[in-house]
């Protein structure tokens, strides 16, 4: 058995109240709203000239409720509200761009109204004029000043005390792959050998570039013409599902390269990549489920994925519908 | 705005018929032009390119020539300078990155990442021509990093460290780093000052990493970031 310690920086200056507080905000962009934690994809024009909005409440009285619960929560960790900062921080990765689009003390929450419009602009809003690589939008409760260190107080200036994120794309920027001829060409490009029926190309699959192409599943052409034919036998479904495993395979064996190339690289640093996506997925995350309710658990296999990607490649198979019934037919029946 | 690209699937068919063919000229097939409206002005940035690949065979000679990745920190600026009022949509756009890199760049792309292009394996070289990953290919990751290092006007830190390869790549572009720029500023003043090692230069980076998972380092100005990058020196 194989031992490791590791590092962990714990965070123990989480407000439950303020969390509790943030998790009714919404962000809107024209007449779509995303929620806390969740994704939205919208079109190209929508995405790049829509309105945006925070929405703290839809009444008067629940925007209040958020205005109390900041209050309280900003007490229970022994601070003033003129120390504390409400920010929205508007990200493209891609294009290694974070502005702060919306800023406000908390002791001026009383002014708060149920909608607070966020001005579009060159130089606050950046990441919402990046359709490809998609913006994450958080929304923060940030510690505003440098105190003195103190146990179980946040101290150090830009401590965020509760954060929300919400996940604003487009069409562009979603990730698939889609089968690809292997023709003769094809062979010859990549030098393989001509009785090579797939060939997988994964790279990127970290990153959370939008990624289009992080994937480059080519299939026999004449495969991909009998599949496209008759997509619903019993075998093609199988040997779709096939595919999409060895696809996956292919990029946790990449991914697992590439950690062990990146030793420092943590979750944070893979978020919304594919590998990201499939650690969540696997793990059975729900849309609507906290980032951090899932980041242990996510944690865990990301360290398992780096010795041993096999082993996520099991967990994938898992998750992959009916695929048990759909090789039982094939083996049973024939395709 | 209009704006010239190459798709994915002819990049890689263009970038073999440059490496096979010495006399090949990029055929104006390959390019499609997207948006609507106005063409982009491409005059700044095919001046820059002539500019930065004259520049490109002095330092092939030079005693310096060794350090690849400063002359990529060099070059940057100009290249910077001469994109940075493009629509932000224009600049994200991979595909606009590919016709940069094929049309206008291709020398210095190969320079590069010479050994990956001598393989003639595209398995190798794709990433550097296809923008998949705009921080891993040659010309959008100079980009970045010239919008990175920019400050008052001067791209001095784009170059300032020697051997920087590492240190934009695995500390910088790809962590994300550099959507803090006062933070990645600082990281490259300190290291253009005092130069750790490749290990100690790692346990920064790690450092870092962990320190921003709880603290908004966007929110950060230079003196904030330069205390923080000078209390996790002192810690290593």
């Amino acid at each position: 058995m194989k031992l490791r310690s590791e590092t962990r920086e714990v965070r123990p200056f989480e407000s439950g109240l303020l969390q509790s507080a943030l998790s009714g905000v919404k962000l809107y962009v024209g007449n779509r709203s995303v929620d806390p934690d969740g994704r939205l994809v919208l079109s190209t024009q929508s995405y790049l000239q829509d309105p945006i909005t925070l929405r703290f409440g839809e009444t008067r009285a629940a925007t209040n409720r958020v205005r109390l619960a900041i209050e309280e929560g900003i007490a229970e960790s022994n601070l003033e509200p003129s120390q504390v900062d409400l920010v929205l921080l508007l990200t493209s990765r891609r294009m290694q761009l974070s502005d702060v689009a919306w800023r406000r003390p908390a002791s001026e929450m009383n002014k708060l109204g149920n909608d607070v419009p966020v001005e579009r602009s060159d130089t606050t809003t950046r990441a919402l004029a990046s359709p490809f690589g998609g913006c994450t939008g958080q929304l923060l409760v940030v510690l505003n000043q440098q105190l003195e260190p103190e146990p179980r107080k946040p101290w150090r200036k830009g401590t965020w005390l509760a954060r929300t994120i919400f996940k604003v794309a487009t069409e562009l920027g979603e990730i698939g792959f889609t089968p690809m001829k292997l023709t003769d060409e094809i062979r010859d490009r990549y030098r393989l050998p001509a009785n090579t029926l797939r060939y997988i190309r994964a790279e990127n699959v970290l990153g959370a570039d939008p990624g289009a192409d992080s994937i480059e599943l080519f299939v026999d052409e004449e495969f991909l013409s009998a599949l496209a034919q008759a997509p619903y036998t019993p075998g093609a479904r199988t040997f779709q599902k096939q595919l999409f495993l060895d696809a996956m395979r292919a990029v946790l064996h990449q991914a697992s390269a590439d950690l062990r190339c990146s030793p420092g690289l943590a979750l944070e640093d893979i978020e919304d990549s594919i590998v990201w996506k499939l650690l969540r997925r696997s793990i059975f995350a729900q849309p609507d489920e906290a980032v951090d309710a899932a980041r242990d658990q996510m944690e865990f296999l990301l360290g398992r994925l780096r010795d041993e990607p096999e082993y996520v490649v099991a967990l994938v198979e898992n998750w992959i519908p009916e695929l048990r019934k759909n090789y039982y037919a094939v083996l049973t029946e024939g395709a | 705005m209009r704006y010239p690209t190459v798709p994915q699937e002819r990049s890689l068919e263009v970038a073999h018929s440059l490496l096979e063919e010495t006399d090949y000229e990029v055929p104006s097939t390959a390019t499609k032009w997207e948006g609507s409206g106005k063409d982009v002005e491409l005059g700044p940035v095919e001046a820059a390119a002539e500019a930065i690949l004259a520049d490109l065979e002095l330092f092939r000679t030079s005693k310096e020539s060794s350090d690849r990745d400063r002359f990529e920190g060099q070059a940057s600026g100009a290249l910077h300078r001469s994109l940075k009022d493009l629509p932000t949509p224009v600049l994200d756009d991979p595909g606009f990155w590919r016709f940069l890199t094929l049309n206008l760049f291709w020398d210095l792309v190969v320079w590069r990442q010479d050994s990956a292009f001598e393989t003639g394996d595209p398995a190798r070289y794709r990433r550097y021509v296809d923008a998949t990953s705009i921080s891993e290919a040659v010309i959008p990751r100079m980009f970045l990093r010239a919008q990175i290092a920019l400050r008052n006007d001067d791209y001095h830190l784009a170059s300032a460290v020697r051997n920087g390869t590492d240190l934009w790549r695995s500390h910088i572009l790809r962590v994300g780093t550099g959507g803090s720029p006062a933070v990645a500023q600082a990281l490259l003043q300190h290291q253009e000052a005092q130069p750790l090692n490749t290990d100690d230069l790692r346990q920064l980076a790690r450092r870092l990493n962990r320190v921003s998972t709880n603290i908004v380092l966007e929110v950060y100005d230079a003196d904030d970031a330069n205390s923080l990058i000078s209390e996790l020196r002192a810690e290593i």
